[in-house]
């Protein structure tokens, strides 16, 4: 039906947007299908760590996954697995209200939103809506550590370039 | 008794015998052999209401069943029958012994399908009068409320209402059937006919429309119940029970597929949180109209016609482009109480509420529904005046506008050529590449949108509980199941994320939420299976609990509970971390554990028509390599061990593991019962591992929902089963399970209390010998696999308990799953066969479950009794339904 073309209609117009204009340090294309053409549903992205955090110095992969109901669905936005963050599932999984079609989403919300909101969750997590035990437990109970594992992982993400 | 029985099932010609043909000579119609065949089943019957006579029940409950064939043959060719006039006596009389517990459910077969026939007019008015309220009147001992309305009601005059608002695309035709439900928890069954006649046209589907009534205003009322299945002919409804919930707004489900002409039965069972309406109608979709016919937006100008206002309104800078597609708005449009400037295209809007008829402003996520859209003249001006180029325009309090040209259009102008299908028609794009990110196998019943509608990832992530992860985890119980989504990290071998990748190199696949389809190993989802799968279970597990003091000790009763258990257990899932692993492994399930699911949906009844597996699994009939497993189970082949693992702490009558003999069933948890876990289960994290040594395993859950769906089918879903069944340790034991035999299982109970029950079935050739059982299960190396499920629902109290897991064995059950099975941690949980010689038994094995459910015959009248009278009512009805129901008139 009509729904899936709006669906790539839609994320054609947001690759057109994103190859325009987008925020710095940023990356994110489609992903490659086997046959070497480009799938729209798929889209593989970097995330900067932000200047002046534990975060910086990280460049972190994440995968958009888009359904044939975007926009009225938001994209399964993951981290590699176990990615340490409080507000992201083991299976690295990102959850934020804007990501969450019962709460934050519109369809109105782009590609470039997207990434730049999970920016700031990296460094300002929600302790009210924890999806991990361990990043949770230690930015609760153990600030200190929490920062050195942060740290310890933005090394693991550096600059692909 | 045998005997007798053949004859109830009697066919037509032998039917035909003793009876006077009028048309000898004459080639015989299926309809006159119809009415010959209930000429003689009415004979029959009779002579049972004779006072004085010694009336077998069996043989009463058989010449129903047989009776209601033949009505629901003849009123679906509308026909009547010859000797119709003579029915209405018989048929009280019959209703005499509806407090028979046993023979309740051939009554109501029998009924249902008599109500049908007074639709069409086959008695006199005042008889069908009479008989219909017999039928109701029976069919209140079905359902938990009494207060069922069948009939037209005053909220189905609210249908039209919620259709124009947000299906306005859809035009309903004919209501076949319907129900008014009120708040709390309900059982809700109501049969329907389809005659051939009645449908319209080949547009038309036969859709389930379910709607809260309480508040029409937004989308909100077209959510289905999150708490209540919905079960068509005993089949879970895609999306509308808690194997996949859709917690979103949907359209009115496609069932057509799962409708058959004659008599149907809808059901709705559990917690309803409002009034809803409840309908199964025709209906079709119509084409958006091309100039809709909308009212004008009226700009609210509070900021102005508030001089204390602190905000004055400013120059807006607004897009010309539509929020949704981001594309050139062609009909701006907004809700009616959108107070921004920004519009959005009508067109769009329509395209994306009709596939997920969310009806929310793209732009502030304000519920509009279809009647709430409006034009907005303004803009429509604004687009007509500036130039195509224009992507933007600034507008200025006082209304006046600036228009903003695209700024950079060179970076268009040089795409990078792997971006050529940016320019195709996105239409065409789709169809280049649907193949590759949607699930391959559809069913052809099931509407493309509603299958592409399916997010099967969208449950997967559940929060931990704070609670939980607080308590450091001193419960492993409490797992905060955060899943680890990829099996490559979790699973011991790493064979399988290859394998997985190897199936699945479409990265849609890969995701997470398809890891669990990986885990099965086959490239073939079907969406399907959804319909067939456990669900349905599910849906009969509140009733259980319900009416069902003490289960009985029953195997049925037992399989009933393990599905429960199964269902209670995904009901606990998915309230706090059901991952969608879950359900996309129902989901994606082959075709060929399809066949063994359906039983489940079916409750133990015979086989359906439609089972390929069955064959498909015996294509190796006659394999050498028996192990002495097999060959030691054969004698019984079907005997399933039901164990039940309690959670101390809760209600046991409501948690249940299964274990049963992996003979009849291991294929299937090799197959889809890894995954499962793998997903669901921290423990694959090794935070449980300690308490859970099995946990690797991890494919018990899994198990959970195979063995009762499998357990039917093997067992032929004869009622025998019910009688066999030995509580083998009625007690409680403590870390007993692992002692009980299955060794496989050492670790995975925990300090769960469990029990097992055995049911060995006693078909005719079929022995007693409950002992072996676990015997069998450690020779075989098979799996008993038993898992402790925590009933969200029922057991509060165990909410945070997670489930424990168990222990599957090994077992290698298909060709296509043998080299899967290096997954699995070899050692002291696997029995003595070697996965291949193992599944090469198993393949023999699997013969004889087939043979037995290919066999037609309803068997209800034999061993039925003792069954019959400990499974609640409805679950008889089910059963008796779909015995009627496999040996087939249609």
């Amino acid at each position: 039906m009509s729904g899936g073309g709006i669906a790539r209609g839609r994320l054609a117009e947001e690759r057109k947007s994103w190859r325009k204009n987008h925020p710095h340090g940023f990356v994110a294309r489609p992903d490659n299908a086997p046959d070497g053409s480009l799938d729209l549903m798929v889209w593989k992205c970097i995330i900067p760590g932000k200047p002046g955090t534990d975060w910086e110095g990280g460049f972190f992969p994440l995968t958009l996954h888009f359904s044939e109901d975007y926009p009225s669905k938001p994209p399964k936005c993951k981290f590699p697995q176990g990615f340490f963050h409080p507000n992201v599932y083991p299976s690295g999984t990102v959850c934020l209200s804007i990501l969450n079609e019962d709460y934050g989403w519109r369809p109105a919300i782009t590609v470039k939103q997207i990434l730049v909101g999970i920016q700031d969750l990296l460094d300002q997590p929600n302790p009210a809506d924890p999806a991990q035990t361990d990043g949770y437990q230690l930015f609760v109970q153990d600030p200190t550590e929490y920062r050195r594992r942060v740290r310890q992982q933005s090394k693991l993400y550096p600059p692909t370039l | 008794m045998a005997g007798m029985m053949a004859g109830t099932m009697m066919p037509p010609p032998q039917a035909a015998e003793g009876v006077t043909i009028g048309a000898a000579g004459q080639q015989m119609s299926a309809s006159l052999a119809n009415s010959l065949r209930v000429h003689a089943v009415v004979e029959r019957l009779s002579l049972h209401i004779q006072p004085g006579l010694d009336s077998n029940p069996t043989e009463f409950f058989g010449l129903c069943l047989s009776l209601a064939r033949g009505i629901d043959f003849a009123v679906a060719n509308n026909e009547t029958l010859l000797k119709a006039q003579e029915l209405p006596f018989l048929l009280k009389q019959v209703c005499q012994r509806k407090n028979d517990v046993f023979l309740q459910a051939a009554i109501m077969v029998l009924m249902a399908s008599v109500k049908n026939a007074c639709m069409i007019g086959w008695f006199q008015e005042e008889e069908t009068q009479e008989l219909v309220s017999l039928a109701s009147e029976i069919g209140k001992v079905f359902c938990t409320p009494g207060d069922i309305n069948t009939a037209t009601t005053n909220s189905l005059s609210i249908i039209p209402t919620i259709m124009s608002r947000f299906y306005p695309l859809m035009k309903m035709g004919q209501i076949i059937a319907s129900l008014e439900v009120k708040p709390g928890f309900g059982t809700y069954v109501i049969d329907f006919h389809i005659s051939k006649t009645t449908r319209n046209s080949a547009e038309d589907k036969i859709r389930l429309f379910v709607a809260q009534t309480d508040n029409t205003e937004t989308s909100a009322c077209i959510v289905t119940p999150q708490e209540v299945n919905f079960l068509l002919n005993g089949k879970g409804v895609e999306r509308r029970t808690n194997v996949l919930m859709d917690t979103g707004p949907q359209m009115p489900t496609n069932v057509t597929g799962m409708l058959k002409y004659g008599t149907n039965l809808l059901q709705a069972v559990g917690q309803f949180k409002g009034h809803y309406v409840i309908a199964v109608a025709f209906m079709s979709m119509e084409p958006k109209p091309e100039t809709p016919v909308l009212q004008d937006y009226v700009q609210h100008c509070t900021a102005e016609l508030d001089p204390d206002s602190d905000i004055i309104e400013g120059p807006s800078r607004i897009s010309l482009n539509c929020p949704i597609s981001y594309t050139r708005i062609r009909t701006p449009v907004k809700g009616h109480s959108c107070r921004h400037l920004q519009c959005f295209d009508y067109s769009n809007f329509i395209d994306i509420n009709t596939r997920r008829p969310s009806w929310r402003c793209p732009h502030c996520n304000q519920h509009v529904h279809y009647m709430d859209i409006r034009v907005d003249q303004n803009m429509v001006k604004v687009l007509r005046e500036v130039g195509e180029r224009c992507s933007d325009v600034i507008i200025s309090a006082d209304g006046s506008l600036k228009a903003i040209s695209e700024s950079d259009d060179k970076v268009d102008q040089t795409p990078e050529r792997t971006l050529h299908c940016e320019k195709v028609m996105p239409e065409q794009v789709e169809s280049m590449t649907s193949t590759r990110a949607l699930p391959m196998v559809m069913d052809l019943t099931v509407d493309e949108d509603e299958i592409n509608g399916v997010d099967r990832s969208d449950a997967e992530d559940r929060k931990p509980f704070l609670a939980s992860l607080q308590n450091h985890f001193v419960d492993t119980n409490l797992i905060p199941t955060m899943p680890s989504q990829s099996i490559n990290a979790n699973v011991p071998s790493r064979n399988f994320s290859t394998l997985a990748d190897e199936f699945w190199s479409s990265p849609y696949w890969s995701s997470s939420a398809s890891d669990a389809q990986m885990v099965t190993g086959f490239s073939e989802p079907s969406t399907s299976t959804f319909m067939t799968s456990p669900v349905t279970t599910d849906s009969f597990s509140p009733a259980l609990n319900c009416d069902v003091g003490g289960y009985g000790n029953t195997t049925t009763a037992s399989v009933m509970h393990n599905q429960l258990s199964a269902s209670s257990y995904l009901q606990s899932l998915q309230q706090r971390f059901v991952n969608s692993g879950a359900n996309g492994e129902y989901g994606t399930l082959p075709p060929i554990y399809h066949a063994n699911r359906s039983p489940i949906a079916v409750q133990a009844l015979p086989a359906r028509p439609q089972t390929p597996a069955p064959q498909q699994r015996s294509r190796t009939p006659s394999n050498p390599a028996i192990s002495s497993g097999t060959a030691l189970t054969s004698p019984l082949p079907a005997a399933a061990n039901g164990l039940r693992s309690v959670s101390g702490n809760t209600d046991r009558q409501q948690q249940f593991a299964r274990s049963h003999n992996v003979n009849s069933s291991s294929s299937q948890h090799n197959s889809s019962a890894p995954n499962w876990n793998l997903q669901d289960h921290p423990f694959m994290h090794g935070q449980s591992a300690q308490q859970q040594a099995g946990a690797h395993r991890a494919s018990s859950p899994n198990l959970l929902y195979q063995q009762p769906l499998r357990v039917p089918q093997s067992r032929s879903h004869s009622p025998n089963v019910v009688r066999s069944s030995l509580p083998l340790a009625p007690a409680q034991t403590q870390q007993g399970v692992s002692p009980v035999g299955v060794g496989n299982s050492a670790g995975a109970t925990n300090s769960q209390q469990n029990r097992l029950m055995v049911a060995a079935q006693l078909a005719a050739q079929r022995v007693r010998q409950p002992p072996s059982v676990p015997v069998q299960i450690q020779t075989s190396g098979a799996g008993a696999s038993y898992l402790t499920s925590a009933d969200g629902i029922r057991a509060p109290t165990t909410e945070q308990r997670g489930n424990v897991g168990g222990a599957l064995p090994a077992v290698s059950g298909t060709m296509d799953l043998a080299s899967e099975q290096n997954w699995r941690p070899t050692g002291r949980m696997r029995g003595s066969l070697s996965g291949r010689a193992y599944s090469a038994a198993l393949r023999e094995f699997m013969i004889q479950p087939t043979q037995q459910t290919q066999t037609p015959a309803p068997r209800p009248p034999p061993n039925l009794p003792p069954s019959q009278s400990s499974m609640p009512p409805h679950l008889q009805f089910l059963l008796a339904r779909n015995a009627q129901s496999s040996t087939g008139t249609e």
